[in-house]
């Protein structure tokens, strides 16, 4: 497993090299290898906007910008996470959010109006969303990683650079308020 | 072991994340535990919500791809053009070119020769400095069919070599 880690890191660092060098297919490879970890940090920290993909690029391109100044002190993957994770709160905070969520202390979805549109929001995609929505960012990071990077958790805790039992919690706490969410607008649809 | 803590082996165990152990430890309390029975429906239908998003990720080489023109548009100088590779096509057009009239001379077993008594020569320079004579004599002294042959041999590996680059550049 070491072994592995060690040559998957000097086939990174080789990379890199060739990018700096001019390789327009090196670098291709590298944005191929790391796109599935971007677009997740991305979408943990902005959620499904259409401009999730356009953020993603614009990461990559400064990916590339800064690529002479990773000097291989930590793994490709976790230099990539921190320079993704501070462009996509960049990027939220100047877009001024003005999402429409679910109201946490009551677990009331705001945007419904009635109980068929409640049915059919419920049967969305973007339910998921809305349940992931509250969440802290260093949790729905880790859960996007998990399910839409299919990262495993060693993985999550190297990008991350947290222990591995820390990324079980996070998964963890995030479905039990995931399911703590449903449970709320289950019965309130029930009272109804 | 109480329902609390029963709950983070139910989000593990709609995960199917459980050692045989803990399997044994959640069958036995889910069966006389109606409420830890609806957590681990409800954590299953978490689950599969989960799982079905990895479709939602783009393709990574149409991104890739975008990313790259991006560059090239942008940064005209980020990627070395085609033509710097222009010196190894050559390069491999003068190897090929000796490697093809040694394996030549080799078939008509009559390897070039420098003329007997040049002095000073070791056998590898002797080779190469008789390359001229024995091409003429290969081909009869037409000065003209050597170019032709060499030229045919040259151009085939420039636009070969062409072909490789272009097909690497789309990348």
């Amino acid at each position: 497993m070491k072994g592995e880690m060690r040559r998957e890191e000097d086939h990174d660092l080789e990379l890199v090299e060739k990018s700096l060098d001019g390789c327009g297919r090196a670098f291709g490879k590298l944005v191929k290898k790391y796109h599935a970890l971007v677009f997740s940090i991305v979408r943990g920290i902005m959620g499904q906007r259409d401009e999730v993909q356009d953020v993603a690029q614009e990461i990559f391109i400064k990916i590339y910008r800064n690529l002479a100044s990773y000097r291989g002190e930590a793994r490709l993957s976790t230099w990539i996470y921190r320079i993704a994770r501070n462009e996509a709160i960049n990027a939220v905070s100047r877009s001024h959010p003005n999402l429409e969520t679910l109201d946490e202390s009551s677990g009331h979805v705001s945007m419904e109006k009635n109980p068929e549109e409640r049915l059919e929001r419920k049967h969305s995609k973007h339910f998921v969303e809305e349940l992931l929505a509250p969440l802290d960012e260093q949790h729905m990071i880790a859960i996007e990683l998990r399910y839409m990077g299919e990262k495993s958790y060693a993985e999550i805790a190297e990008i991350m650079d947290i222990p591995i039992g820390t990324v079980k919690t996070y998964i963890y706490r995030a479905k039990a308020a995931m399911k703590k969410r449903l449970s709320v607008i289950q019965s309130n649809e029930g009272s109804i | 072991m109480s329902c609390e803590e029963m709950d983070r082996l139910l989000a593990r165990h709609a995960a199917g994340d459980l050692t045989d152990e803990e399997e044994i430890i959640a069958q036995v309390h889910l069966a006389v535990c109606e409420e830890c029975r609806e957590s681990l429906e409800i954590y299953a239908s978490i689950e599969s919500a989960l799982v079905s998003r990895a479709g939602e990720r783009p393709s990574a080489r149409a991104a890739s791809r975008d990313i790259i023109k991006r560059l090239r548009r942008e940064e005209p100088h980020a990627f070395v053009s085609s033509l710097w590779n222009a010196p190894i096509i050559i390069g491999a057009v003068v190897a090929l070119s000796i490697l093809l009239t040694a394996v030549l001379g080799r078939l008509l077993d009559s390897p070039p020769t420098a003329p007997q008594g040049t002095p000073g020569l070791t056998a590898l320079e002797r080779y190469f400095a008789g390359i001229p004579e024995w091409i003429a004599g290969v081909f009869g002294g037409e000065i003209w069919l050597i170019f032709a042959v060499y030229g045919a041999v040259a151009v085939g590996f420039v636009v070969l070599g062409s072909l490789v680059m272009l097909r690497f550049a789309r990348e």
